[in-house]
């Protein structure tokens, strides 16, 4: 991953270095002899060469979310993170062969030459696609310090879900409701970025309870540590911890653990609750009643 | 985790490589009948466990309570740790009824232990069963001071057996209160010597939630057994039934890898190497009159006599672990933990209603890969290995040493 990583940082590197020379040198050709001396003869079977590599490299990529998405759905579950973290290189691979292919298709790939053109797109990009270039530079920069890979939960803004793309210009983001939310790369540069589980199977799952000042505070802690060890869902490996705070209205407890699988974060909470609240009722401790404060009834 | 993946993959190319030739050709030869292999099955629990295992727990428990019996101070505990599916229990059982130390009485107040319906009078239970000798205190332990030196010796006369600890508690709320309230009655009475038997997943489990280890001292793991352990073990209970084609040890046979490689695909448990074993078993094609006519004849003939059927070993090889869904793979890791579980109990620990994990319990018994016996569930031991490993890949906390 890491190699992957040095090889893409190569070539964007030389890249930039390509960038501000061409700006010095477009400026001394004539238009005319530039353009003669750039290009290729462009003939109909180079065009639909071209075509034709374009098409290929869109199946790939489509072919490589696909078998990577279902490969990783079909293996143990420590191996399917591997497989979709690798996804964004092996679609950066084809990008960067179909580009040169097509580059040397048609265009006279002499050293002059290839810091003119380079010089000149990235001008025309520079007034006409800030924003999309913008991203791609973020989404090549996410790919060494990622902030998010695929198979993690981040929220960004007021989105929140597992990372399930992760294409140019953007990253694909599916909510608890199932909803899909594309999310440009280049809000890496402004937002902050909460990643739950950075790559690790295991996130960590907050469970508030409410309870009146009160409450036998000792066996509701007991009963929180032993709804989260009884829960088929918790990883046991990692820490569970209690935590309790005074609130005006009563004590909140919030119970801090691990699922086997962040996957499983919302039905392992609803676990966690449905036990710990037949316990309460065993053990007859009630939660308080109350009116929720205005902005509490807002929340959906 | 990575010895689970190492172990799998070494008995993986340990069973391809392993080829035991038949004296017979493929041909001829075809599994034998399922009567026969419950006959053979029968007399194996039946008999007494191996050898090997009691002489081992002989050995290890014998210097804890020599120790006990003139130390005041030494550990009154000693815990035996097996794989979920080896019948821990039986296998104490048979060590201590061969016990050379007439001075001691060896006491099994819980040779029938099962979890009650309601989980919250598990601790009851115990106390119950515990109410047949007054000696042992159970009440009031938090009152209780351990005995003074004085005298010591004299009352250091009896041993109390817990055959399968895992019966003693469940995965739920309050569900472990009761092996809490046993760490407690084994510490107050330190003038009885506690054998106690555990699976080695509900052990780490409770290790867990309640740090059992830190309270036991001495705790032993079953031995593996090897080859030869096995041969010696299984070949004497067969041969009161079936003539075995035995390899010839004189030529270089390639069957004298075949028990090697049971032992290997086993990973040195007896269960498991049981039903291998008799998964393996061969014999001359026959029509289904003249198998009839076999098991007319198997009844008749006293087991000593010559006429008995020859029994061709095939290679050994463990069943495939079918394709499980993730429901399928909490089911059975509560299986694992519990050892043998109810329904009710199961639904209870994975926190869902019976009639939810009734499908899967079904499939997973079609496809061999559960137990039913008595209404009870377990793991079948062809799968036990295969099983810890998926598992284990699925990040599920698993025992390396399970």
């Amino acid at each position: 991953m890491i190699k992957q990583r040095l090889v893409v940082l190569e070539v964007a590197s030389f890249g930039v270095t390509l960038l501000s020379q061409s700006l010095v040198l477009a400026q001394s050709e004539e238009p005319e002899e530039f353009s003669e001396k750039i290009l290729t003869e462009i003939t109909l079977g180079k065009v639909l060469y071209g075509i034709f590599a374009i098409l290929i490299a869109y199946g790939s990529f489509y072919i490589i979310q696909s078998l990577a998405n279902w490969i990783s759905e079909r293996v143990p579950r420590r191996f399917r993170l591997i497989i979709k973290q690798s996804i964004p290189f092996w679609k950066g691979l084809i990008l960067l062969i179909t580009i040169a292919y097509l580059l040397n298709l048609f265009v006279r790939l002499s050293e002059t030459n290839v810091v003119a053109v380079t010089g000149t797109v990235a001008v025309a990009l520079g007034f006409a696609f800030k924003d999309y270039v913008s991203s791609i530079i973020a989404g090549a920069i996410a790919l060494f310090e990622a902030p998010y890979r695929v198979g993690d939960r981040v929220r960004i803004e007021d989105h929140y879900g597992e990372v399930v793309g992760y294409g140019l210009r953007g990253i694909q983001v599916k909510t608890p409701d199932d909803n899909l939310v594309t999310i440009p790369h280049n809000k890496t540069w402004t937002e902050p970025i909460s990643n739950a589980n950075s790559g690790e199977l295991e996130a960590q799952v907050a469970t508030n309870f409410y309870f009146s000042h009160t409450v036998d505070f000792e066996k509701v802690i007991k009963i929180l540590y032993q709804a989260a060890y009884s829960s088929r869902y918790t990883q046991l490996k990692l820490p569970i911890a209690v935590f309790m705070e005074e609130k005006f209205w009563g004590t909140q407890f919030k119970l801090r653990s691990y699922p086997i699988d962040a996957r499983d974060e919302f039905v392992y909470k609803t676990d966690v609750i449905r036990r710990a609240k037949a316990a309460f009722a065993y053990e007859n401790i009630s939660y308080p009643k109350m009116t929720p404060p205005a902005e509490m009834m807002d929340e959906h | 985790m990575s010895d689970l993946w190492f172990k799998s993959i070494k008995n993986k190319i340990n069973s391809w490589l392993t080829q035991p030739p038949s004296s017979e050709s493929d041909e001829e030869l075809m599994p034998i009948p399922d009567w026969l292999k419950e006959e053979l099955q029968q007399r194996i629990n039946n008999s007494p466990s191996p050898q090997a295992y009691q002489t081992y727990l002989r050995g290890a428990i014998a210097p804890a309570i020599e120790s006990w019996k003139t130390d005041f101070n030494a550990p009154n505990t000693f815990v035996c740790l097996a794989p979920t599916i080896e019948p821990v229990g039986t296998i104490l059982s048979d060590t201590l009824s061969s016990w050379d130390d007439l001075s001691l009485t060896i006491i099994t107040p819980f040779q029938q232990f099962e979890r009650p319906a309601t989980i919250r009078l598990t601790a009851k239970k115990i106390r119950q069963a515990l109410d047949s000798y007054p000696d042992i205190k159970n009440t009031d332990l938090d009152d209780l001071h351990i005995s003074s030196p004085e005298d010591f010796q004299d009352s250091r006369k009896t041993v109390v057996v817990i055959p399968s600890l895992e019966q003693c508690f469940l995965r739920c709320i309050s569900g472990w209160d009761s092996i809490e309230y046993f760490r407690e009655i084994i510490t107050k009475n330190n003038h009885y010597f506690w054998v106690i038997g555990a699976s080695q997943s509900a052990w780490h489990f409770l290790d867990f939630v309640c740090q059992i280890s830190a309270y036991f001292e001495i705790i032993e793991s079953l031995p593996k057994l090897d080859d030869e352990m096995i041969c010696d073990w299984l070949t004497p209970i067969a041969e009161t039934l079936i003539s075995l084609d035995k390899p010839d040890s004189s030529s270089n046979d390639l069957r004298q890898t075949y028990w090697d490689s049971i032992a290997h695909q086993s990973s040195g448990s007896s269960r498991i190497a049981q039903y291998i074993w008799l998964e393996s078993l061969r014999m001359h094609k026959q029509t289904e009159e003249e198998v009839q006519e076999l098991r007319t004849q198997l009844s008749e003939t006293p087991a000593k006599s010559p006429s008995r059927i020859l029994i061709h070993p095939d290679k050994p090889k463990l069943p495939k672990l079918p394709i499980l869904t993730n429901l399928d793979r909490y089911l059975l890791h509560g299986i694992l933990i519990h050892g043998i579980i109810n329904r009710r109990h199961l639904a209870q620990t994975l926190g869902e209603s019976e009639s939810q994990i009734q499908a899967r319990i079904q499939w997973l018994s079609r496809q061999g890969v559960l137990e039913s016996r008595c209404g009870s569930l377990s793991i079948h031991p062809l799968y036990y290995d295969q099983l810890t490993v998926d598992l284990s890949q699925n990040n599920f906390f698993i025992n390396s040493n399970s």
